[in-house]
Parts: C-alpha cells; structure tokens; sequence
C-alpha cells in the first residue's frame, strides 16, 4: 500500500477527530490534491454531525446565555466593520500577566491550558491575508477575552458563586446580566467608546426602546482608599447620579441605575465611598448618547 | 458575496422535535448577520443549537463545569469567526457541532486529569448509555435515525466509532483499549463512518 494509500484510510479517523495534530496535517495535505478524498472528509464529516446530534440535548442554564450574551458584548471580531474600533488605543498586555480574579478559587481561574487554547484561536486565524491584517487589534481581544473568562468563571459554575456571593447578591448578579445582555440584543442598541483619563477604556451601551444604559470598561484602574467610581446623567438639568461602584481587576461593567430621561451625556467622577449628590471631582470620562 | 443558497442537509435544519423560532430563518442567514456583529442575531443563533452544542460536549466530557466552559470557547468562537463560515463547505449546524466536537476533544487530550473519566467511559455502547443520561429530556429525531443506523454496523465498527466520536479517544488509544492492531482500527472507523453515511442517506 502506498502513502496516499495509507492517507486515505484515515478519512473516518480524520472525520472521527481521532487524529494527532501530525497525523491531522499530512492528511490535511493529501486532502489539498485529492477531490475525491475531499469529499468523502466532507460526507463522513456530515456524518459526525449526525452523531452529534443524537446526543441527548442539555439545554443551559439562563444565567450562561446572559454571561455569554455579556462576554460576546465587548469581544471584537474578526473581520467585521466594528472591530477596528478596539484598535485605538495602546498597551497591549501579554497573555501571562492577565491577573487573576483574586476572588475566584485557583481551579475557576483560566489555566495555561486555557491560555494556550485562546491563543490556538489566534494562531488559527492568522492562516489567509486579511487575518494577518486584522493581527494587531486581534491580539488585543485575545487578552480581553482571558480577563473576561476569568470574571465569568465566577458565574459559570454554581458550586463556585455559591461560595463567593449570598443568595442576594448572586441573585442581583444574575439579574444585572441578564439585564445586560437584554440591552446589548436590543435592535435598536448603540454604543459609543471612549478612553478614561487615568487609564483604561469605557464604552457607553444604550437602547432607547429599553430605556436602559450600561457602561462597560476595560482596564479601569483600581482606586485605592476610601474612593469609588460614581456614574453619572449629565444634561441642561445638571448631572443625576446613576451609581457607584469600585473597580475590580480587568473587565467590568455595570447597568446604570435609573433611566436617562433628558440627560444628553453619560459620565463618570471618582468620589468618596457612598457617593455624591453632585460630582465633586472632574469627569474622567464623559460620552454624549448621541 | 452570498451567492446562492447551498441546500443543506435535512439535518442541519430544527427537525420537529426541536422546533426553534416562531419566525422561521435559516441559521446560516443568522450567521451571516453575526458576521456584522449582530448580537440579537447571535442570541436566536444561540437559542436554536445551545441545548445541542452543550449536549454534545456534555457526552464526551461528562463534567457540567468543564462542559459549560468548553461551550462557552465554542460559542466566542462562533461570535469571533462568524465571517469565516462559509456556506459552500456545509451548513451552520455542522460548523458549529464540527467545532464543538474538536474543541471537546482538545480539552480531553490537554486535561490529564480529565482522563479518569476513562472509569466512567469505558467501553461503552451506543444506546444503553444514552437511556442513562439523567438530563434526557427529548429524544431526538437524529437519535432514532442514528440508533439504527448503528445497529447496521459490526459491534466491533460500532465499538470503534462511538470510542473516537463520543469517548474522544485517539485511533491509536482506540486500538490499544481494544486491544487490536492500529491499522485495524483506522480501516474500522472509515468502513464503520462510510456505513453509517449510506444508512443517514448523507451525501453531499
């Protein structure tokens, strides 16, 4: 028997994922010259889908469509018109030094495991001209992407969040992104980014018909002391606060209390803990909803 | 760019038993529209294959935990890779189910600790160990279909076919837990996939 021979018998194997990456390459090679190998890979691949399918349907828990609805909400993509948005701004931080959600438990955290599997991602869209060219902002969403994994693991397994927040807290948990992902699958839905002095990214996400706002950030440095993070409307009126909050590590985000109403802008103040009436320090971050 | 619409296999569309969406688009449409960041796209998307992307992990993984991890790289992957997908080589649910598959079977063969789930694997069957799933809460159309379909192969093809698709088992680690021959084995798998595709009447 001959090589090709030989390559051909590994069709159900390669349709099968029953391959090493090896393996998988020469028969990826022999595909590349041979129609008819192509389209028994093709059939035998459609074939697994069937096997697929007859699996017993498990169908997700709400609260996983509402941490994927809020993940996909700030995680770029190739290729599309959006996505050169998130090319802005500067740093990109290395995979490594991502830090890890300080409260979640060591087996919840990203593992390089799961580090290399993104960056096989990466390294998997790289392949044709127009990837390379989306390379430089998509380095970006990778780290985004693993900070953000980290924050959803606290909300993926239950047995987790059960150790991490009360009953209360995980059920305004659940509600925030819930609330959340219903905002960023409204249709009418519009958002607008803009850089924080002080460092980080904030992007303003808002929907009329909803009558709701989120802010999301990246990057928002920690305060330190007794300072938080206040959110605020700003219109003709003056500014009406809409929350506060203090920064955890890498991505966040929050629903804005109360509801626009005539405000024109969306802005956000550091204050003492507890918040203000009125912003007592300089914006360090303010978008118009328009 | 779209071109014209590829018929896809009946598979690929909500088959009865899994009726999805009161107004009716076809899930390669939704891509299309996910391509162009449309997030209420992604969240019907999502609705129409979750309970069949999750199920099929959660078969080769077991853990409930690692399952809803993996599905969630899976899903990132279909909001991230929206505009790779290309009609032409099949349709929206053997992507997305293609891509499950591999990255379930990626996190088996990282996860070494995952590899004392082989107690709880281990030779198994096609349909007792699906009248054991607990979560059963339908029986799919594709089931029945593909339980027959099975009985239509040698045990030995069987055996091998449900070890790789559902154990996530290499062919080289198939050869060993049965004990044959590696070359057995790959002729196994190609004769037992191109039996069951002629008994699926799946051609493309």
């Amino acid at each position: 028997m001959n090589e090709r021979d030989e390559l051909h018998l590994l069709t159900g194997a390669y349709a099968l994922n029953a391959l090493n990456e090896t393996e998988r390459a020469a028969v990826d090679g022999y595909l590349a010259e041979s129609e008819e190998a192509r389209t028994e890979v093709t059939e035998l691949s459609d074939t697994a889908v069937m096997l697929g399918l007859a699996s017993p349907p498990v169908t997700p828990s709400p609260e996983f469509k509402a941490n994927l609805m809020a993940l996909i909400s700030t995680t770029p993509q190739l290729g599309s018109g959006r996505a050169t948005n998130a090319e802005t701004d500067a740093a990109v931080t290395p995979l490594a030094a991502v830090p890890p959600v300080p409260t979640a438990p060591a087996d919840a955290v990203p593992t390089s495991e799961d580090q290399a599997s993104i960056r096989e991602i990466a390294a998997g869209t790289t392949r044709s001209a127009d990837a390379r060219a989306q390379a430089r902002w998509y380095r970006r969403p990778m780290t985004m992407l693993v900070a953000a994994a980290a924050a959803v693991a606290l909300f993926a397994g239950g047995a987790v969040v059960g150790q991490q927040f009360t009953d209360a807290n995980y059920q305004e948990a659940m509600a925030q992104a819930a609330s959340l992902a219903e905002l960023t699958a409204a249709p009418d839905v519009e958002r607008s980014e803009s850089p924080v002095s002080g460092g980080g990214t904030a992007t303003l996400v808002w929907s009329e018909a909803l009558q709701r706002s989120a802010m999301m950030f990246d990057s928002l440095p920690k305060l330190t002391g007794d300072l938080v993070y206040q959110l605020w409307y700003i219109g003709d009126a003056g500014a009406v606060s809409a929350g506060t909050f203090s920064a955890s590590s890498g991505q966040d985000w929050r629903i804005l209390e109360g509801s626009i109403g005539e405000a024109s802008a969306v802005g956000m103040s550091v204050e003492p803990e507890g918040g203000s009436e009125q912003p007592t320090t300089t914006p360090i971050v303010v978008i118009e909803d328009a | 760019m779209f071109g014209m619409l590829r018929l896809v296999p009946s598979f690929s569309e909500p088959s009865e038993d899994y009726v999805s969406d009161v107004e009716s688009v076809s899930k390669e449409a939704l891509l299309r529209r996910i391509a162009e960041g449309d997030q209420q796209a992604f969240s019907r998307l999502y609705d129409d294959v979750a309970p069949r992307v999750l199920g099929l992990i959660r078969r080769l993984l077991i853990d409930h935990a690692q399952s809803e991890e993996v599905a969630q790289e899976v899903f990132l992957e279909v909001w991230q890779t929206a505009s790779r997908f290309d009609e032409n080589k099949g349709g929206a649910s053997t992507w997305i189910l293609t891509m499950a598959h591999r990255r379930a079977v990626d996190r088996i063969r990282s996860s070494q600790s995952s590899r004392d789930r082989d107690t709880k694997v281990g030779i198994r069957d096609f349909a007792p160990e699906y009248d054991h799933v607990s979560e059963t809460v339908e029986v799919t159309i594709e089931h029945e279909r593909v339980k027959g379909a099975m009985e239509r192969l040698t045990a030995l093809q069987r055996q091998a076919v449900c070890l790789a698709y559902y154990g996530g088992y290499s062919h080289s680690e198939v050869a060993a837990l049965l004990k044959v021959p590696i070359g057995t084995v790959k002729t196994r798998l190609r004769d037992g996939m191109i039996r069951l595709r002629d008994e699926l009447g799946v051609a493309s």
